[in-house]
Order: structure tokens, then sequence, then C-alpha cells
């Protein structure tokens, strides 16, 4: 057999090669004439990115019928909708952001954005926004959006403390179900009442992980205390200083509370005292809308009820309101089009699909598409209208996990309410000065 | 003469693939966590400007000295743990009996799982309410109230267990390999000078083991330090900062706190400190091939 040298065969590669790159060249020259007007179509047709952080099947059957329905009434604009876990939210936006890959339309909470905003990523959409959807979002939600004095986050997703309970361990315990607490004094003899009359908890107590949820807790109550903000929203301080006797005795109302809990509140977390409250081992819990996707049936058949919590030192039962919503990164190349659908999933009909996620109503047209006589609607809408804005700004993560370690010490009875209150303080103040 | 220049060159070609690595996986890595650390940075914007080593100031203050205190206790007691049961567990299983191949690849079930799982896997065993463990309890009426494994002044010795629990394999793995190597002539002629088994662990067994046991304790122990996920699922650090390992501390710097050029200050700390035990560790294995 013939031996080919490698100065042939290489030779061989290159004219191959060579014949290949021409008869491409070739092929893109040709036919150009049909294939033009096809192009020219398909460059006006704009294909933009949306990622909304959380369960991907969940959203798929939230999200594919709006925006189907959206590329329907815009032909030119099509949807790439794209996938982002709870678990790795936080890094993954802080790695696109830095190399500007964010998607056009985004959901994420006020902390990230407001942090990116700092920096000048994300678009300010005050100008975009219309009166209608203006005056159509809460105003507590409207602003907890803002930052700055600038609009960077639209709101459309949004949790309250509310206060649900088991009419059954209600009526055990000889209290009635029709007149739930509305103050904390009725509260408090309410889980002390439970406790010692049936064989459930008072009231199911969360205290891990430190940070945002345990810091929401007691601000929801602190708020309910003073009946107002808790959050300086020019200075980006809470109003702890300000209201130093009310923050003492929200802390404490929290450690009597510890007392007629489960106990382990420590390593309790928001999930685990849904199950508790759905198999009847705690009478009583605070938590977001969220509780009702586990108690659905116990709702439906009158076991569960919710009110809004109890009211603090004020008389007003309000809580403060967690949000999160859409934003347009600066690094989007079609921020109209980026717009055009953040405002159509804006739509009454659109939001309320997105409702169902977990959130309370955003939009006042959507809360009118509900019932309000009935209790369970009533009780939820009258919680985002009472409601004051979350504190947020960008080290808000910083102020919540050290909030929260001292809530830990607190609820495990290894520092009293005052000497709570001071280290939060005095960590904040090293937060705010760094 | 051509053929003299290309020899000397090979070399270079076979090695130049590890080095393009070396620099991108490691050296670029390296470089950027000391330039990190020296200024105002972000994982956003990276490096923005030099700070006077003020990023250095956080390893001095209480709160990161007690993070460096816990990381100090989970690593002992973890290690230690780690070593004695792995060599209580390879000596049982270097002995004659039925079913030793199926323990044999028991063992080593912690060591693959996955450690995000093992964690899930953990908190849902342990926990107060709802765990395995303290309804069996429960049932066998054992205890009269559930036991809060992850609690105040618990949490910590239920990580170093649970850090025990997956390590354990890795050191039952390396001085079984060793353990099988003994020669059976030398444990059969001292067991017919009359040796206890005491002297004969001691004259015989641990002089084999203790070159690998070096190696893996120092390996165990640098894996030990760099811990994250375990604990990070099981308590996010908690309560009140009482399983904040120092791992735990960079995440939360950086991915918390926004302070990526504080995360690489710690991140050098540990460095550093994963360094000293690797040097140890390469002065062990020299001495054991000088003898």
């Amino acid at each position: 057999m013939k031996k080919i040298s490698w100065r042939k065969m290489l030779s061989c590669l290159l004219a191959a090669g060579m014949v290949t790159v021409m008869a491409a060249a070739c092929g893109s020259d040709s036919g150009d004439s049909g294939a033009d007007q096809a192009s020219s179509a398909e460059e006006e047709t704009v294909t933009i990115t949306f990622m909304r952080t959380g369960t991907p099947e969940v959203l798929h059957e939230i999200f594919d019928p709006i925006i189907e329905s959206f590329e329907e009434e815009y032909p030119n604009i099509k949807v790439d909708m794209q996938d982002l876990g709870w678990s790795d939210a936080e890094t993954t936006l802080q790695v696109m952001a830095s190399s500007q890959t964010l998607p056009d339309v985004m959901y994420h909470l006020p902390v990230s954005i407001f942090d990116m905003a700092d920096k000048g990523l994300i678009e300010d959409l005050t100008s975009y926004m219309d009166d209608e959807l203006k005056e159509d979002i809460y105003p507590s939600l409207l602003e907890a959006g803002q930052y700055d004095g600038k609009q960077y986050m639209i709101p459309c997703g949004a949790l309250t403390l509310l206060y649900w309970y088991n009419t059954e361990l209600f009526e055990q315990a000889g209290l009635d179900p029709d007149n739930p607490p509305a103050t904390w004094d009725e509260f408090l003899a309410a889980a002390k009442a439970i406790s010692e009359n049936t064989d459930a908890a008072g009231i199911a107590m969360y205290g891990m992980p430190s940070g945002g949820e345990t810091s929401f807790f007691f601000e929801s109550l602190f708020a309910s205390e003073i009946g107002g903000e808790t959050w300086d929203g020019e200075r980006y301080t809470y109003e702890y200083d300000e209201n130093r006797q009310a923050a003492i005795d929200t802390l404490e109302f929290i450690q009597e509370l510890t007392q007629y809990s489960q106990g382990a509140v420590e390593e309790t977390s928001r999930f685990d005292i849904r199950t508790m409250l759905r198999d009847g081992t705690v009478g009583m819990a605070l938590d977001a809308v969220n509780m009702a996707n586990q108690i659905q049936d116990g709702l439906d058949s009158g076991q569960f009820r919710v009110a809004q919590i109890p009211a603090g030192a004020s008389g007003k039962q309000m809580s403060a309101v967690n949000v999160g919503g859409f934003f347009i990164p600066t690094n989007s190349e079609h921020k109209e089009e980026a717009w055009t659908f953040l405002r159509y999933l804006m739509n009454t009909d659109n939001q309320k699909a997105h409702s169902t996620y977990g959130s309370i109503p955003i939009l006042k047209s959507e809360a009118e598409t509900y019932d309000t006589s009935d209790p369970y609607w009533g009780t939820i809408i009258k919680s985002v209208e009472d409601s004051v804005p979350e504190g947020v700004c960008p080290k808000t993560n910083s102020l919540w996990n050290l909030t929260g370690e001292q809530l830990q010490l607190l609820m495990m009875n290894n520092q009293d309410a005052e000497t709570t209150l001071d280290n939060i303080i005095a960590g904040h103040e090293e937060i705010y000065n760094e | 003469m051509k053929q003299k220049g290309s020899r000397r060159i090979e070399p270079y070609l076979f090695i130049l693939p590890t080095i393009i690595l070396f620099i991108f996986v490691l050296a670029v890595p390296l470089f950027n966590v000391f330039k990190f650390s020296l200024g105002d940075s972000n994982i956003i914007e990276g490096f923005k400007e030099w700070n006077s080593f003020e990023n250095f100031e956080y390893l001095t203050t209480p709160r990161f000295l007690k993070s460096l205190g816990v990381t100090a206790v989970y690593v002992v007691c973890g290690v230690t743990g780690i070593v004695v049961c792995g060599m209580l567990v390879a000596l049982a299983l270097n002995k004659p009996m039925p079913l030793r191949g199926l323990f044999r690849s028991i063992v080593i079930i912690p060591w693959i799982v996955p450690h995000a799982f093992a964690a899930s896997m953990w908190s849902w065993v342990l926990n107060s309410q709802f765990g395995f463990i303290n309804q069996l309890l429960t049932k066998l009426n054992l205890i009269s109230s559930p036991i809060s494994f992850l609690s105040d002044g618990t949490a910590l010795p239920t990580v170093i267990m649970v850090r025990i629990w997956q390590g354990t394999p890795f050191m039952i793995i390396s001085l079984m390999a060793v353990l099988q190597t003994i020669p059976s002539d030398i444990e059969e002629a001292i067991e017919l000078d009359g040796a206890s088994a005491i002297q004969k662990s001691r004259y015989i067994t641990l002089p084999y083991l203790r070159p690998v046991l070096m190696t893996a304790t120092l390996i165990i122990t640098a894996w030990t330090i760099q811990i994250f996920d375990t604990v990070y699922i099981m308590t996010a650090g908690g309560p009140a900062r009482q399983t904040q390992l120092v791992a735990i501390e960079i995440y939360n710097k950086a991915f918390i706190d926004y302070d990526l050029g504080t995360s690489c200050a710690i991140a050098i700390l540990v460095f550093i400190i994963v360094g000293i035990i690797g040097f140890i560790k390469f002065k062990n294995e020299r001495m054991v091939e000088d003898a």
C-alpha cells in the first residue's frame, strides 16, 4: 500500500477547507431576492428575555399562557422565558449583573435591585409608568419599589403578616373563633389558653434562619405598636431611637409569645410552622399569605381562619409589607419592548394570575375582582390597604441578618428585650457607617 | 541537531496544557482574591479602589474571632472523631467476618452522598417537631419531650457529628488499604511471641499506619476547614452564630453584605492555614520517603 506523506495530507485538507469556504460564500450570495424579504421581516421581530425567580414548573403554568397571548397581540416581540430557582438566585443575579447579561425583564427582591441601582445597572422606570398603573398599585407597595426617589421596581408580589388560627382548638380552649384576639394582650391570653387547655402549643414561632423572615416579623409588630412606618426612607435607617420604648415593648411581646410556642424556636423555620398549624400541633400562627397553600382544605371547611395581626399600643392592626417586583436592567438592548411586556404583565388579569403564585393583591383593580364580603379576601385586602412598606436599602441584608441573630438570642431567652434593642441599634449603626 | 531540539521542547509541550489550566483555574482566581482583598470590591463591579488594608481589620473583630473559634472547635472535634471512628471501623473491617465485603461497601456511602443532600436529610431526621429520631424515641417512651438537636448549645455538636459521619469513610478507605499490606508473617510472629493485642497494635499496626494516618488526617483537616454547604443548609450558621464557620462568613460577606473585599481577606487567611497544612503534609511525605 502506498504511503501518503503528511505534507500531501495537509495540502488536501487545506484545499478541501478552501472549497468549503468558497461554497459557503457563494451560497450566501445566491438566492438573495427571496430570502431578503423574509430576513427583513425577521429583523423587525425582537426577542426579549424574561426571568421570574421561583419554582419553574409552577411559574411556566402561570406565564406561558400570558406570553402566548402577548405574542399574539405584539407579533413583533417574542419572549424567551428563562428559569432561576430561589436557592441560587442571589449568586446568579450578581454574576449576571457583573457580566451585563441580566435578562430584559426580571423579577427579584428590592435589596438586590436597589444595590444594582446604586451601581447604575437598573433602569429608572418612573418615566415609563402611566398614571393608570401608578394609581392602580397600592401606595405602600408602589413606595416599596422606590429608591432614591426613583421607581426602580414595579411591585408584582407582596406579603403582609397575617394571623392564622385553628377554630377547633379555639373552641377547645374556651375561646370564641368569631372574635379572634385584636390586641396584643388578648393575643397573649389566647396563646396561654390554648397552651393550657389543649394538647397543642398556643402559637407557632420561628427563629430560623436569622435574617429577613424574623426581621419582617419584628418589623410588622413594631409597625402595629407605633401605628406607622418603622423605616425612615430618606435617611435609610430604622426608627428605633425615636420609638425606643415601643421597640422594647415589641421585643418583650415576642419574648412572651415564645413561652407559649412549640419550643426550639431557633431551629424552626417559617415553612415548619405551616405544617404545625395544618397538623393541629399549634393553635395560632403569624405568617404570610403562603400559609393558605398548606391549609387550604381547612380554610374551606372552616377549621382555619385568617385575621389581621393584633394591634399594639397604637390600636392599629397593621403590618409591614414585603415586596418583590419586576425591573429592567440598563444592559437591556430592547428597553421599549421590555417595558411593553412588563406593562402587559401588570394588566389586571395577568397580575391576578401571577398573584396565585403566592401574593396578596398588588392592584386595586385586582382586589375589586375578589368578594370582600368573604372574610378571607376581606382580611387580605384590608391587610394590604393598612400596610406600611418594609424598610429596604442596599444594606438591608446585613441589617436583617444582625436583627435576626439578636432575635434568636431573645427568643432563646439568652438576653432581655432592652439588651436586644441596644445590640440591634449598635450593630445597625456599624453597618450604616461601613 | 533537529531531533535534539525537538526533544528539548517535547517535555514542555506535554506540560503546557496543565500550565494553561493551572493559570486559568488557580492562578487567575488566586490573583483576583489577593487583588480584591486590598480594596473596596464587590462581585458586580470587581475591584473599585485601594482601602489601606481596611478589609483585614475585620479579622480582628470579636465577631470574626468568634467564628474562628467555632471553626477551630468544629475542625478539632470533627477531625479527631473522624480519625478515631475511621481507625476503629478500619480495624474491625480488616478482621475476617461474614459479609465483610458488603460492610466495606456500606461504610463508604456517607462519602459518596452529596453534601447538600446529606445536610437536608440530617435536618429532617433530627428535626425536633417532625424528625424520625425524635418520633422513634417518643414511641419507644425513651423521651417525654423532643430533643432539639439544632438548638441553643446542641447545634455545634450536631453538625460536628454529621461531619464525622461524612468524613469517616475516607479515613476507613485510606487505613484499610494500608492494613492489607501488613505482612501476615510479622503478625503471626508477634502472636507466637505472646504479644497482647495492645502490644501488637503499638509495635506493628500503628507504625505501618502512621504515614498514611498523618497524610489522611492533614487532608481531612484541610477539607473540614473548608466545609460550607452542610452546615449552611442545616443551621445557616445559627442559632445566634453558634455554628458560624469561617466558610459561611466568607459566603455571607460576599453575597449577603456585598463586601467581596472582606470576603477575600478571610479567604486569604483560610488559604494561609490550608497552605501551612499542605506544607506539613509535604514535609511529612518527604520524611516518609527518606525513611
